[in-house]
């Protein structure tokens, strides 16, 4: 302890720190006074006018508020501000590590080791208190002026203080780790990248090889396109751990309250002060090992480590390979074949030899450092082998069906079927004939017969494998493999969750899937669907949603080449008395009824949710203006829909299916038919066809086109289906003339059988 | 005092120093000579404290008592290292210097440290980093030489030095050392002047200290001799009497041994007649040449 004490030396070098350091606290609380009361000011806070209009419409004497800073935009940048200025605080301090000459002047004269690095250290910590704690105090001073809630400003400033002191303390205390092992500043600012970006490094690295080599894991990193999920990435599986989000949380909800003096959610941020005290005490706990580790670090370094690239060649050759290995693995979105792991190896070498060259400040000799990137592609290697076959039991996991309390799963139907305002033309636009369902709808299966089918379907995803789809030229069309994205989620008995997801299927498993919508969940859902669907979302009652879908809705009926639109004048009773009876006769369909259809429709019910409001019940427009606007329902009537058909026939509408029309032409285009649109093509969201009117196929299909004779149209007409589960039949295109003279044109499906 | 052990140190893979052991002792001016890269820094970095030796110990008498200089407070109170290439600080003129060092030097002298700087016509409030390479690097000695420590090491000192000046930091350490005392460690490729100041000489060649003498026993030992013979005589009979730089005109044999002169003309009168024998004192830096082995250097075709 003695060296420790204050002597004539070690005030020396105190006063010779602070000379010559004195700017680095007056930039900070500079860069924070902007950061936090300064843009306040500036950006004029959305919390501030929040407050000040809530000011207008209560009696000012009740208003109650403060907002410390912007808690809209600015907060998501505070987390990396106080990172940044312990960066280049710990960076600056420690600079002399970096040069031979410096060093030997600071590690010569007067002063230990440790009392150096206690003497610089503490400045910079003294400096990162001293800036946040003035910025916030300015905040606290202006809020004092413009609220009433002195006491809690005061209170959430100090909580503040302590949550963003912690966060810089341990942002940098870990900077001045990694400065005492480096011999370089671009070492230093490399392997901080590394270190602080790690988590995300190693989540992408195993995210993309899971991705490409272990069927049934959940965790994807794109989302939006047809190849990844609407599951949580990895990344935002594995967010909360995030250091930077917890903290960003802590000041969005801590920064701004206002309302009533007694109000909620005044109560709610205020509250916040005592929420997540013990993780801050963690952090600046952690904060100070990494000092003590920094301490025994500093004392121990060789100086001959200054101006020396990769010092630490196991802190260079750790932040290398992982930046190296995360980089490569991204070739395994585009698969997980023998050649993309030959793929990885190349880049990830590649991608090795250029950092630890930047590391190394050479670029010769980089062959002795190959044997490093050979035993990491080795590990990832054995890794990706490990997920290949199976992540020991993680694919083909299933739990015991005792077990098992529940079980939802997506599937590429459409249980929306039929419902307004989400029918399943609601999202195509002209360019398409299939439907596009979404795949999200996992109504929860509870009983046990239910769950042991979503367990058979279960084996034969992971029979499918999900190792990709299956070439164009393919002819088995059942076992053609195709996108689907399904995920299965059992809730245990126990309350754990089980997730699973399959980006690729056969064509066989997504017909058998179907069998999922004739469950007894299914059939409530589908029931619900076509009266109240869009209820819970809107945030109404059933009965609310129903008395609102009664009144603004619009049915319309045609024949099934719908050359002639009928408009139905029913009451709202009738209109219910309709939806029941096409709930009746739909909820008993068969699989094959609904989705393969055996014999031709007789006419279509067209529901749409703004008939009344707009011209769509002008006769003489286009039938496709349905399929684009709020999302029309098509209802296909057959003959065995008894009730509709009763109520059709007793209202007089039944007349509207009779055709009155000649066909003119009929054309018919071979399968497949995007030739251009690969990944629609090869995904099972395109396999529900369904018709559509006066849309223009020949741009596309010229080359795949072929005019029948008239000998033909009756054996097509007969056979060509409004919808269909499609398996690789054909398209027609109808053309009729009614006996109003109006031309129009059908597209309708051809199945391959026909 | 300073004990060296048996001292060596590595590089990584790279052997710097190799078994070093010597002694030097209080109240002389110390020179380390040797090639370039040799080590010689490297050793004065170790005898500072700045590296850690990898093997073999180094002991600095301090107030009686003997300690490692690494990471030592009471040897840094006691221990001024002017490097080869000196640091200041940022924006540093010499009395910022000044003012730093004063405060980690119990002995610093601000008297000294004016008269050397007007001695030296330096500007004191001139930024140092504006000096020239030579104004620099007396800027180090004038702040080495005020702080009064008992063991100053000078690396390289006389480089980028006029010839006037090096005679004046010649004169000034001798100075230092008569009035101050201590100990004075300068290494140098300049073997005149450490020849003119140095009352010690350590020797490193092939990553060893080859020797480490007192001046005066070096000249004794070194000798260069002229002998001529009536006949010619083989050379392994002056290689047993451990020659350096034989060189052969005929009969004429020109030579650097450590020999004594009665051993040399036993042993050629063993097999030969001697006409002519003299022997000359050597300059330190015909020793250190003898002592490196340096033969004849062929430049022909060179610029071919």
């Amino acid at each position: 302890m003695k060296e420790y004490l204050i002597n004539g030396e070690t005030k020396h070098s105190i006063k010779v720190t602070i000379r010559q350091f004195l700017y680095l606290p007056v930039l900070m609380t500079v860069i924070m006074l902007i950061v936090l009361p300064g843009t306040n000011i500036i950006m004029k806070s959305s919390s501030f006018r929040l407050m000040y209009s809530l000011g207008e419409s209560i009696e000012r004497d009740k208003l109650i508020g403060f907002s410390l800073y912007d808690t809209n935009q600015i907060v998501k940048f505070i987390p990396y501000v106080l990172m940044g200025i312990s960066l280049v605080s710990a960076f600056l301090l420690f600079r002399f590590l970096f040069s031979k000459k410096a060093q030997a002047v600071y590690f010569l004269t007067g002063t230990s080791r440790g009392q150096l690095f206690l003497i610089r250290y503490m400045f910079g910590v003294i400096s990162l208190a001293a800036s946040v704690f003035l910025s916030l105090a300015v905040s606290v001073v202006i809020n004092v002026f413009v609220s009433d809630a002195t006491k809690f400003l005061i209170s959430n400033g100090i909580y503040l203080f302590f949550a963003m002191f912690s966060m810089a303390y341990c942002c940098y205390s870990v900077c001045v780790v990694i400065m005492v092992l480096c011999g370089r500043g671009i070492d230093y600012f490399m392997s901080v990248a590394g270190v602080w970006s790690a988590r995300i490094l190693v989540l992408l690295f195993m995210q993309n090889v899971f991705f490409a080599f272990l069927p049934g894991t959940p965790y994807y990193f794109g989302q939006g396109n047809l190849q990844a999920g609407i599951y949580p990435s990895i990344f935002e599986k594995y967010s909360d751990v995030s250091f930077t989000k917890f903290f960003r949380e802590i000041f969005e909800t801590c920064g701004t309250a206002y309302g009533h003096k007694e109000g909620p959610d005044f109560d709610y941020a205020v509250a916040q002060f005592v929420t997540k005290p013990q993780m801050i005490i963690l952090v600046f706990l952690v904060g100070a090992v990494f000092a003590f580790v920094g301490w025994l670090l500093f004392k121990k370094r060789k100086a001959e480590l200054a101006e020396t690239p990769s010092a630490n060649n196991v802190l260079s050759n750790a932040v290398t390979l992982l930046i190296s290995a995360s980089i490569a693995s991204c070739i395994f979105l585009a698969g997980g074949t023998f050649w993309h792991i030959v793929l990885f190896a190349l880049i990830l070498t590649a991608v090795y030899c250029v950092v630890i060259s930047v590391f190394r400040g050479v670029v010769s000799k980089l062959y002795k450092s190959l044997p490093i990137p050979f035993f990491a592609v080795f590990v990832c290697g054995i890794f990706c082998l490990v997920c290949y076959f199976g992540g020991l039991g993680y694919s083909s996991y299933i739990p015991q069906i005792d077990d098992i309390s529940c079980v939802q799963i997506s599937y590429p139907g459409h249980p929306q079927y039929a419902s307004v305002g989400s029918g399943y033309s609601a999202w195509s636009g002209s360019s398409y004939y299939f439907h596009y369902a979404s795949l999200d709808n996992m109504t929860k299966l509870t009983e046990k017969e239910d769950v042991e089918t979503v367990i058979d379907i279960h084996r034969l995803l992971i029979a499918d494998g999900s190792r990709g789809i299956s070439d164009e030229s393919t002819t088995d069309y059942d076992e053609t493999a195709v996108y689907a994205n399904i995920y299965i989620t059992y809730t245990l008995k126990d309350g754990s969750q089980i997730t699973r997801f399959y980006r690729t299927l056969k064509l066989s498993t997504i017909f058998r899937m179907l069998d999922l919508e004739f469950t007894d969940a299914y059939i409530d859902l589908f029931k619900s669907k076509i009266k109240y669907f869009g209820a819970d979302e809107n945030d109404w009652t059933k009965e609310e949603y129903l008395e609102t879908l009664l009144s603004m809705s619009a049915v319309y009926a045609s024949d099934n080449l719908f050359s002639n639109l009928t408009g139905l004048s029913l009451t709202d009773t009738e209109k219910e008395e309709l939806f029941d009876a096409i709930i009746n006769d739909k909820s008993d369909d068969t699989v094959d009824e609904r989705y393969r259809p055996q014999k031709e429709c007789i006419g279509v019910l067209l529901i749409t949710y703004n008939g009344k409001s707009d011209d769509a019940g002008d006769p003489k427009k286009k039938f496709d203006y349905f399929g684009q606007y709020y999302g029309t329902s098509h209802v296909y009537v057959y003959e065995d829909d008894k009730e509709t058909i009763t109520y059709l026939k007793n209202k007089g509408y039944y007349d509207a299916f009779v055709k009155d029309l000649t066909v003119t032409k009929i054309e018919l285009y071979e399968f497949p038919l995007y030739p251009e649109e690969e990944q629609l093509q090869k995904s099972a969201y395109n396999r529900c066809f369904y018709s559509k009117v006066n849309t223009d196929l020949t741009e596309r299909f010229t080359p795949f086109v072929r005019e029948l004779a008239q000998t033909e149209y009756n054996e097509i007409l007969q056979n060509a289906r409004l919808t269909y589960f499609i398996n690789g039949g054909q398209l027609v295109t109808i053309t009729t003339v009614n006996s109003d003279g109006e031309e129009r044109t059908v597209t309708k499906y051809l199945p391959i059988n026909n | 005092m300073i004990e060296l052990r048996h001292v060596s140190k590595q590089f990584g893979r790279y052997s710097a120093l190799e078994d070093v052991t010597a002694c030097i002792r209080d109240e002389s001016i110390y020179g380390l000579i040797g090639y370039n890269g040799a080590g010689k820094t490297t050793l004065l970095n170790m005898i500072s404290g700045l590296y850690l030796p990898n093997y073999g110990e180094i002991f600095i008498e301090v107030n009686g008592e003997m300690c490692k200089p690494f990471d030592n407070v009471k040897v840094k109170r006691n221990l001024f290292y002017v490097s080869d290439d000196p640091y200041y600080l940022p924006y540093a003129t010499l009395n910022t210097t000044r003012d730093f060092y004063k405060g980690f030097y119990r002995n610093f002298s601000e008297s000294t440290f004016e008269k050397l700087v007007k001695l030296f016509k330096l500007d004191p409030e001139k930024r140092i980093g504006d000096f020239s390479k030579g104004m620099k690097r007396q800027a180090a000695i004038i702040s080495g030489l005020s702080s009064r420590v008992k063991y100053l090491l000078l690396d390289e000192s006389f480089d980028g030095l006029d010839p006037n000046m090096r005679v004046l930091v010649s004169n000034l350490l001798t100075e230092y050392l008569l009035e101050v005392g201590g100990t004075i460690i300068v290494a140098s490729h300049n073997l005149y002047e450490l020849e003119n100041i140095c009352d010690t000489i350590g020797m490193i060649n092939g990553k060893r200290m080859a020797f480490s003498k007192e001046i005066e026993e070096i000249r004794g030992e070194y000798k260069k001799y002229r002998v001529a013979l009536d006949k010619k005589i083989p050379k392994e009979v002056f290689t047993s009497l451990d020659e350096k730089n034989l060189r052969e005109e005929g009969n004429i044999y020109t030579f650097v041994s450590c020999e004594s002169e009665k051993n040399i003309k036993e042993k050629l009168y063993t097999h030969c007649s001697i006409i002519l024998f003299e022997a000359y004192p050597l300059a330190l830096n015909e020793i250190f040449k003898a002592e490196m082995g340096e033969g004849e250097d062929e430049y022909e075709g060179i610029f071919d």
